[in-house]
């Protein structure tokens, strides 16, 4: 990225590759779980409908692209004080969790994600809004890992959320 | 879960009249569901079983309501309330005092007789609180002393009024906060919204209103630009005044009588015309605290505090935690609460930053472009009201400039500020300690411009876009994300942005 950080410069991960495959791979079943349903509309209805494949398949193909072209913004870092995840093609975002926020974490498998070999670190935080954040496409041993990191570390700070110091 | 350990002398009891009130709780659930039975049966035998089991379960309710009353006693030590109910299924809770984040004393109208108040108290986000329904004054007010942590101390009923006041609201303000504040609106658009949820048979809602639609607009083609105007205008003052006596409804049943005192760290106040509700908090609770203006309160000279505080729950206004620190208060008198609610802030001292000089130019030329599309709009179907977009697109643009002029934000190292809006204006205010996420948004017109949102979670219930500061220069997003960063897990302060120059932070 060419915009140029703070002092610490983050040292960022990005899961691009493995998560790309695991999105590309959801939008594939999907895909061929509507051609289907198309097809045998098109077999039981009207042999026209079939003429619908044709958009379908453009539109996975333009969902495709945006997904890759979307995946190569997203990485995240893991800093002293809490985890930075930037996300987003057109909006773009970059979400900070502190780490004396995080009240649990959770290492997720979806069914697809699992025949991958991936999880996603997901972080519950104090907050109302932005109360889960997701962190995708992670090997299930550096998800463990980030997890022991984050907590073991919030172990040394005064981790009481949300307790102003009287 | 706690074993069964429960003291060994008897514990306070509820008061008598507990029974007529844990009834009506349970009856309040019955009734809706009875109602909705009687009217949207017809009188086939399916529908009058279910009208007998229903009735059925009153004795149920009754006996259960009877079982709680009973059962239900209370323990106050040094450091805990223990609770204990149940016949069959005990419970017991102990909830050290540190844990209770908030002790409301409620008094609805049928309360008052009695002389009785439901004590809830409120254990944390959203965790399950506890309800003493109903409890005489003294014990209420023991309970609520003892949270203090005095223990089982007996409080003179009187003490609470030795307690100087913050602020107390005659009738006369209470009724300019009704009018000032508007709430009317959103009590209209609610009883809308119930209403059209309403499924009764005998009206058809949805046809009755299109039928008023079609015959209004009917009637309206047929009228000249000026009558046509003039009929908007009367209903738009129609609605407005409907509105405003709604909202002063509102504000004397909410509002009346309000006070708020202080008491070492911890805020209370009370207020409430049929409801009597007490809240209290303490300052590390609050989260957000907004300074209401706008042209009436200006102009009046006074502005509207309110705060949101961590784990209040969202239930009906009555039962949510201290959520308004001044529904209305004279504008010199604003220094004075907020420095009783947070010492280190020094409203004065902040140093307003502008928004990014860009802004006016992008809201204007929206603004426009939307004038326009409904311009185009409005002419396919009748050119009259064209006159009316251009007044509409003019206006737009002033207030473009407007919203870009008054905004801006500001950081004094331990809070960040920021403030929005033309006619009601808000200044925010959150502090380091109460932000638990922070997030940087840029769309590609912001990249374009170089500008960026910031997006701010707390723990208290917002709306996501309420904690957004918009329109921020890049850099001065991402200096103050890393500000925040840093404040958050180091408590010390930090010193203010203080420069105004394109791009250079000070310090």
């Amino acid at each position: 990225m060419s915009d140029p950080d703070r002092c610490h410069t983050p040292h960022w991960e990005s899961p691009q590759a493995e998560l790309g495959r695991l999105q590309l791979l959801v939008l594939a079943s999907v895909l061929v779980v509507a051609a289907l349903l198309l097809l045998l509309l098109g077999w039981l209805l009207d042999p026209r409908l079939l003429w619908l494949l044709l958009p379908l398949g453009m539109l996975g193909t333009a969902i495709a692209w945006y997904v890759r072209a979307s995946l190569r913004r997203y990485r995240f870092a893991l800093l002293d004080d809490g985890v930075l995840l930037r996300k987003g093609l057109c909006w773009h975002s970059e979400v900070f969790v502190p780490r004396v926020r995080i009240q649990h974490t959770d290492v997720s498998q979806g069914p697809l994600a699992r025949r991958l070999q991936l999880a996603t670190l997901v972080l519950h935080t104090a907050g109302v809004n932005q109360a889960r954040l997701d962190i995708a496409g992670l090997r299930p041993q550096r998800a463990r890992q980030l997890r022991d990191e984050l907590l073991q570390r919030q172990s040394n700070t005064q981790a009481m959320p949300a307790e102003r110091p009287a | 879960m706690s074993e069964a350990r429960v003291p060994e002398q008897p514990g306070h009891r509820l008061h008598p009249s507990s029974l007529a009130f844990e009834l009506l709780v349970q009856a309040r659930h019955l009734v809706p569901l009875l109602i909705g039975t009687l009217l949207a049966s017809g009188s086939d035998r399916y529908s009058r079983y279910f009208l007998f089991a229903l009735l059925a379960l009153i004795p149920l309710l009754a006996l259960h309501a009877l079982i709680q009353v009973l059962t239900t006693r209370y323990w106050i030590s040094d450091r805990e309330i223990v609770l204990r109910e149940g016949l069959l299924f005990k419970r017991v809770r102990h909830i050290p005092f540190e844990r209770i984040q908030n002790v409301l004393l409620q008094q609805s109208l049928l309360h008052r007789p009695f002389g009785v108040f439901t004590v809830r108290l409120e254990t944390g986000s959203g965790g399950a609180d506890a309800d003493l329904r109903v409890l005489g004054a003294e014990a209420a007010r023991r309970i609520e002393a003892a949270t203090r942590g005095h223990g089982d101390v007996p409080v003179d009923a009187a003490a609470s009024q030795d307690r100087p006041a913050l602020l107390q609201l005659g009738t006369g303000e209470v009724l300019l906060a009704g009018l000032v504040l508007d709430r009317g609106f959103l009590i209209v658009a609610a009883a809308l919204v119930g209403v059209f949820q309403l499924d009764l048979p005998m009206l058809d809602l949805e046809a009755m209103a299109r039928q008023l639609v079609t015959t209004l607009l009917r009637w309206a083609g047929g009228l000249n630009a000026w009558s046509l105007g003039l009929l908007l205008l009367g209903f738009l003052l129609l609605t407005k005044l409907l509105t405003l006596l709604l909202s002063v409804l509102q504000a004397l049943l909410l509002w009346h009588g309000f006070r708020l005192e202080q008491d070492g760290p911890r805020l209370l106040a009370q207020s409430g015309l049929l409801n009597r509700a007490r809240a209290s908090a303490t300052p590390a609770r609050v989260q957000i605290l907004s300074i209401h203006d706008g042209i009436w309160l200006r102009l009046l000279r006074r502005r509207a505090v309110a705060a949101s505080v961590s784990g209040a729950n969202a239930g009906t206004d009555s039962e949510r935690g201290l959520d308004w620190l001044a529904p209305i208060v004279p504008e010199q008198h604003t220094e004075a609460l907020l420095q009783a609610t947070w010492p280190g802030l020094d409203l004065r001292q902040l140093q307003w930053q502008p928004l990014h000089p860009a802004t006016h130019a992008r809201l204007a030329r929206r603004s426009l472009l939307l004038h326009l599309l409904l311009g185009v709009a409005v002419s396919l179907w009748s050119l009259k009201l064209l006159p009316l977009v251009i007044v509409l697109a003019a206006f737009g643009q002033i207030r473009a400039w407007a919203w870009t002029r008054l905004g801006g934000y500001a950081f004094d190292g331990k809070h960040l500020a920021w403030r929005s809006g033309i006619s009601q204006r808000t200044t925010w205010i959150v502090p380091i300690a109460a932000v638990s996420g922070c997030t940087q948004l840029s769309s590609p017109f912001d990249r374009r411009h170089r500008s960026a949102d910031l997006l701010l979670d707390t723990q208290a219930p917002q709306r996501t876009q309420t904690l957004r500061l918009r329109y921020l220069p890049v850099e001065q997003a991402r200096e103050l994300a890393r500000r925040l960063r840093h404040g958050i897990t180091d408590t010390t302060g930090l010193p203010a942005i203080q420069s105004t120059q394109a791009g250079t932070p000070a310090a």
